[in-house]
Parts: C-alpha cells; sequence; structure tokens
C-alpha cells in the first residue's frame, strides 16, 4: 500500500498478483468477453495506480478496486453495444479440452443475463461481497440488489433444469440494457 | 431455498468466472503505463506549443494548406529526429499505434518501402459521423511528401483473428485502408475525419524488398499488402 501511495511502478505488479484473478473473474463475468475483461483488468490497475491518493480508507482498497472494474466493464459494456454479435457459445472459447453440455447451457444462460444483472451476480457470488457492498459498488439500493439475484438466480435455475424455488419468475425483470 | 443447488450453482459461476486465465503481466502493465505516460506529455506540449507559436502554426498551415489542396494536413515536422510513436498491444496480440481518436493497427519495425500498398486497419474513436469524409494519408518526415491512401472498406472487428483468437472489441469505427509507402525513413500516417486529423503516428520505414508480393489474409496480425489502386477518400455510409 505504501509503494502504491508513493507510485512505484512495481506496486502495479503487486495489485495484479494480488487482485488481478479477482477483478479479471469479475469483469469475465459481466462482460462475457476474455479480451474485454483483461482490458478492464489493465485499466483498473492503471486507474487505482494513478488515483490511490483518492483512496481514504486503505482497508477498502479490494472493493475500492473492484468498484473501478464494474464501472469500466460496464461503460466499456455500453460502448460496445453496437458491435456485440451472437455467437455460438461453443466457438466463444476455442478449447480443446472437452466442454460439458451443462457447463454450455450455464454459460449460454449468463450471457443472456443483462450486463448489470450479471455484474450483481460477479460481485456478490465470485467476489463474495455482500449485498449492501454490492449495492455500494453499484450505486444502486440493496433492495435492487436483491432482487437482481433473485431473479438471476431462478433464470439461472430455469436454463440449468432445476425447480425454481424463488418467488421471482424469470422474465418479470426489467432488462437494463 | 434449496442450499445445496446454490452451492453447486455459486461453485459453477466460479469456474466460469476464473475460466481465462490472467495473461496480463507486469510488463505489459509498465509499456501501458509508459504509452499513457508518453501521450499524455505529448498532449501537453502540443497545448504548450500552440499557445506558444499560434502565430508561427497559423502560417505552417497556410503553407500547407494552400499545397495540399484544401485537404487537412499535419504538416512537415520541425525536426529531421524522428519521434516514433510507442505501440499499444489491446488483450494478448492486437496492436495499435496513434491516436488521439484515431489508431493504425501497425506494429513498429515491420513496414518497409515498396511500390505495393499495405493494408492498415485504422480505427476511429469515436467513429466519423454518417456522411462525414474519412481519409488516411502518409507524410515523409521532415520533407512533407504526402502520400495519400485508398479506402478499402468497412470492417467489423468480430471477422479480425490470429489464429483463434479474436481481435479485441475495441470501441469506434474500424476501417481498411490501401496506404503505399514508397521510401525508407521517418513517416507520419494521418487519418482525418471530416476534415479534421483524428489521429498520428509516426513509424520508422525500413528499406523495401524489391520481390514483396502482395497478401491478403485476414488472419495476419500485422500490416499486410494490397495490390496499388486509387486513391482517395471516402464517406462514412
Amino acid at each position: 500500500m505504501a509503494q502504491l501511495r508513493q507510485g512505484h511502478v512495481d506496486a502495479l505488479e503487486t495489485l495484479l498478483r494480488e487482485y488481478g484473478g479477482e477483478i479479471q473473474a469479475v469483469a469475465y463475468l459481466t462482460l462475457r468477453n476474455e479480451h474485454d475483461a483483461e482490458e478492464v483488468l489493465a485499466d483498473t490497475l492503471l486507474m487505482a495506480w494513478r488515483k490511490i491518493g483518492t483512496l481514504r480508507n486503505p482497508d477498502r482498497l479490494r472493493p475500492w478496486l473492484l468498484t473501478i472494474a464494474t464501472r469500466l466493464a460496464l461503460r466499456r459494456r455500453r460502448r460496445l453495444q453496437p458491435w456485440v454479435v451472437s455467437l455460438d457459445p461453443s466457438a466463444v472459447v476455442p478449447s480443446t479440452a472437452p466442454v460439458a453440455l451443462e457447463e454450455l447451457e450455464l454459460r449460454d444462460a449468463i450471457d443472456r443475463l443483462p450486463p448489470r444483472m450479471r455484474a450483481v451476480v460477479a460481485l456478490n457470488v465470485v467476489a463474495d461481497l455482500p449485498v449492501a457492498e454490492v449495492a455500494r459498488v453499484l450505486g444502486t439500493s440493496e433492495n435492487t440488489v436483491k432482487s437482481q439475484l433473485r431473479v438471476a438466480r431462478a433464470r439461472l435455475r430455469v436454463t440449468l433444469g432445476a425447480p425454481s424455488s424463488s418467488s421471482a419468475s424469470p422474465g418479470t425483470e426489467t432488462s437494463d440494457e | 431455498m434449496n442450499e445445496d443447488f446454490d452451492d453447486a450453482l455459486r461453485s459453477a459461476l466460479r469456474r466460469e468466472a476464473y475460466r481465462p486465465e490472467v495473461r496480463i503481466d507486469g510488463d505489459v502493465l509498465r509499456s501501458r503505463l509508459e504509452v499513457y505516460d508518453r501521450r499524455r506529455h505529448d498532449l501537453h506540449r502540443r497545448r504548450q506549443m500552440s499557445f506558444a507559436g499560434l502565430a508561427i502554426v497559423a502560417v505552417v498551415a497556410l503553407a500547407v494548406w494552400s499545397s495540399a489542396v484544401r485537404r487537412p494536413s499535419v504538416g512537415p515536422a520541425a525536426s529531421a529526429a524522428c519521434p516514433v510513436s510507442l505501440p499499444l498491444t489491446h488483450g494478448t496480440w492486437w496492436v495499435e499505434i496513434g491516436g488521439p481518436h484515431a489508431y493504425f493497427n501497425v506494429e513498429p519495425g515491420t513496414l518497409y518501402a515498396t511500390e505495393n500498398a499495405w493494408l492498415i486497419t485504422t480505427r476511429f474513436d469515436p467513429d466519423a459521423a454518417a456522411g462525414q469524409d474519412i481519409s488516411m494519408w502518409a507524410e515523409a518526415v521532415p520533407s512533407g511528401q504526402r502520400v495519400d491512401a485508398a479506402f478499402n472498406s468497412r470492417m467489423d472487428p468480430s471477422s479480425i483473428y490470429r489464429f483463434s483468437s479474436p481481435a479485441p472489441s475495441l470501441p469506434g469505427g474500424w476501417y481498411l485502408f490501401e496506404q503505399r509507402i514508397p521510401s525508407a525513413g521517418c513517416w507520419r500516417l494521418v487519418a482525418s475525419a471530416g476534415g479534421q486529423i483524428a489521429g498520428t503516428a509516426v513509424l520508422e520505414v525500413r528499406f523495401g524488398a524489391a520481390s514483396a508480393q502482395p497478401t491478403a489474409s485476414l488472419a495476419e496480425p500485422t500490416p499486410r499488402l494490397a495490390p496499388p489502386s486509387s486513391t482517395g477518400s471516402t464517406s462514412r455510409p
């Protein structure tokens, strides 16, 4: 943290090592594109390196980084919208490893969620942030976050063939796209 | 609530989120930082110069304008040195050079002088407005010799691959230009939209291979050669 505040370039590598995986995972689940997630990761770390002076409480470094990453990802998603094309999920990530049908269905189901809802899921499920923190990161209310999580869970469950125990039915949420 | 299923879903989502490896490393971050700093420094220097030498710039611009038949130009460089622009890598392989609002897919050191034209992907960010003229040309530094590029086509970046890896979906409008660079030395690539210069990049061009043959494979990440064709700008559809 001290290195970061003093503007040491090596601090970038420390940030990358400690938070890179998590930031990229959140960005990837939000954007659904590996290269865009990498761009968000690089931009997040560079922005954090430059703006570290604005972070008052060092204990909040992790949520602060996730806030930057999520906002950059959502902004990027809005800017890129005209170029978004629908691809066969099996073609998106070329891999020599066999992919289970269930996995492809999950990817497809995630792709169909609106980006902001994906960001909510990423922050809560991947980054393990509590609902209140997710709401803070996204600048929204806790109720909105809870509702989006409920709808996302219901939609994913339906896709994966599990019985939906949630009261929210798929398709009831207004898309924020 | 079926907690077992929630755990399973949670694990599956995490697996999916962490599926892509982190390929960015410290070197990538450092090179980006260098490029950003250089751009910021250039911008600052340009601003200073523009305030200090407004009158001189006006005279030079007038001279360039009259010699360039009413087409925008950045004019000859002030010194004989070649201030080569720094490239920026997006994702793992897509290399761009230039800015601030137009970027050229050129990897420094790959261009050589040839009578054929290089097929260069130029990205305008923001994209040109509908109906606006876009054009590209190269200017020798410091002589100011200008070679206009020919517009080839508009591009969809989702169709660009290197092996199985797609180009990053960077914002803006993507266009292909056929740019001839007839001699080795220092050259400045310039892209303009609506009569305004959108971006420039300075490159060192090597001595050419006399037997250079045109190729047009979209799988190539670096500049390609295109057969010579007519020059000119085009309007964005």
